[in-house]
């Protein structure tokens, strides 16, 4: 008999079990973690799919989250797989509103993309994580589509790295003055790539504060 | 009269004729030309390609005494004669994020996270609060860098006011005097978008003092959003395409409606104890 007491991921070393098994151990004792600290009260569960297929989704059909095999090279650490979780979740709490949101979220997607993108953040920092990770996971991960931009369901990478950006610098400005990521070199490449839009919403900051 | 549409099918017919015998014809082809190269009927096939892990001269059947001629880039070479051409290192500078100067001076503390253990028993006491201020998504620029802040703009951190709209009690006795003043924090701002999408509002860290003077936070959000116009999005965007012979993919521009609170408009929070 197994009394299970403790960190999970612990119990998983333990037990010797396979990779793909501590993965899903990893990506439950998250996406719980986040579930509690946030008080959501909705039911959700977490998976981790063996697929080498690149993505991340919220099922609006069992309400849950799967996290793909092939999205975890992209993620160096907890933070970061959090902040995937973190969206899925946000995606799922729209779901959890009913069929007409579900709707809503099939017609205008970029909006409900922005939307879980910035709650992901809350989450983050009320499970304790570190939000910038979000812009470092989004920066590894999205892409940059060039043409015919309307039908695409996500907004472009840029975009979105700005507006999480100006989240947190809004809300949560200690952990980008105090910045843990400071040297990684994934965030060192957003701030070379994303002066421009940082300086707008630098600029603008400052106007409103005159006003 | 009847053998008309015999007449009108012949040519397709005869076309998937011709479908059909080159179908069966092209694997006998095929192998007419495999087996017979340059009319010398082949037993091996005439190419066969061999991977060698190891390519060192005896393993490929070479001389050891071969040297390949070095093939020399003087066109390099004669652009850098005389030149300094140490290799320079790489040297990575680490740049700072230089917008966040401006919270220079501000509580700045981590948030940390701390378990909480939840009781079976819920001993939150409902409180409830009504709007002071109108707050409304009308004039948000957030998600919009372009956008120069309005003097009504409302942002992200901006302060909100509510007041308690009746007293609360707690086994018996007063805790919180209806009146007193909540300060609250607009949390977030999605803006309405294309396709109908309403815009959103968020209100949270709501904050007040109870009749001792003491700090209390009270535990909830407001969601508040507008009205979702995707249903008559739908309707004429999708319903009317065929009379409308697509000009109403234009109604893809039609944004959903603004949140807004209204002054008096009252909302249920939780105060732990």
């Amino acid at each position: 008999m197994i009394i299970v007491i403790g960190n999970t991921s612990v119990l998983a070393d333990e037990l010797h079990l396979d990779k793909e098994t501590k993965y899903q151990k990893q990506v439950m004792e998250i996406g719980y973690r986040i579930l509690n600290a946030n008080r959501i009260e909705k039911r959700m569960t977490f998976h981790y799919v063996p697929s080498k297929t690149v993505n991340a989704l919220a099922s609006g059909q069992n309400k849950g989250v799967y996290i793909y095999k092939g999205l975890l090279p992209y993620l160096d650490n907890d933070n970061e797989l959090a902040g995937v979780i973190g969206h899925e979740i946000a995606h799922n709490m729209d779901f959890h509103a009913g069929y007409l949101r579900r709707i809503a979220m099939t017609f205008a997607p970029k909006k409900y993309e922005k939307k879980a993108d910035v709650r992901a953040v809350d989450y983050l920092v009320k499970a304790g994580y570190n939000p910038v990770s979000m812009i470092i996971a989004l920066n590894k991960i999205t892409g940059e589509p060039s043409w015919f931009e309307e039908s695409s369901s996500h907004p472009k990478g840029s975009e979105r790295l700005a507006y999480v950006y100006e989240y947190i610098f809004k809300k949560y400005p200690a952990y980008l003055v105090d910045n843990d990521y400071k040297a990684n070199i994934y965030y060192q490449n957003f701030l070379i790539t994303s002066k421009g839009d940082r300086e707008k919403i630098r600029e603008n900051f400052a106007k409103k504060e005159k006003l | 009269m009847c053998k008309k549409p015999i007449y009108i099918l012949a040519p397709l017919l005869f076309l998937l004729k011709v479908q059909l015998v080159a179908i069966a014809v092209m694997p006998v082809y095929d192998t007419v030309v495999t087996e017979y190269y340059k009319g010398h009927k082949l037993s091996k096939p005439a190419y066969k390609t061999v991977f060698v892990e190891d390519t060192s001269p005896a393993v490929m059947g070479l001389r050891t005494s071969y040297r390949p001629k070095r093939v020399l880039d003087n066109i390099v070479l004669d652009y850098y004669r005389g030149r300094d051409l140490k290799r320079t290192k790489s040297s990575l500078t680490l740049l700072d994020d230089e917008a966040v100067d401006v919270f220079r001076g501000q509580n700045l503390v981590h948030c940390a996270y701390k378990q909480k253990i939840f009781s079976e028993v819920q001993k939150d006491t409902e409180v409830k609060v009504s709007c002071i201020r109108k707050i409304s998504t009308n004039h948000s620029y957030y998600g919009n860098v372009d956008k120069v802040a309005g003097r009504h703009s409302i942002d992200i951190g901006d302060r909100a006011t509510f007041r308690v709209a009746a007293d609360i009690k707690k086994a018996g006795k007063l805790v919180i005097r209806e009146g007193t003043v909540v300060d609250a924090i607009v949390g977030n701002i999605v803006p309405s978008s294309t396709r109908g999408a309403p815009a959103e509002v968020v209100i949270e860290r709501f904050v007040t003092v109870d009749v001792n003077g003491k700090k209390v936070e009270l535990v909830g959000e407001v969601h508040k959003r507008g009205i979702n116009m995707y249903i008559p999005y739908c309707l004429l965007g999708y319903g009317a395409y065929p009379f409308t012979f697509g000009a109403s993919i234009f109604l893809i521009y039609l944004h959903g409606g603004q949140a807004v609170i209204r002054p008096g408009e009252t909302f249920t929070l939780l105060y732990e104890d």
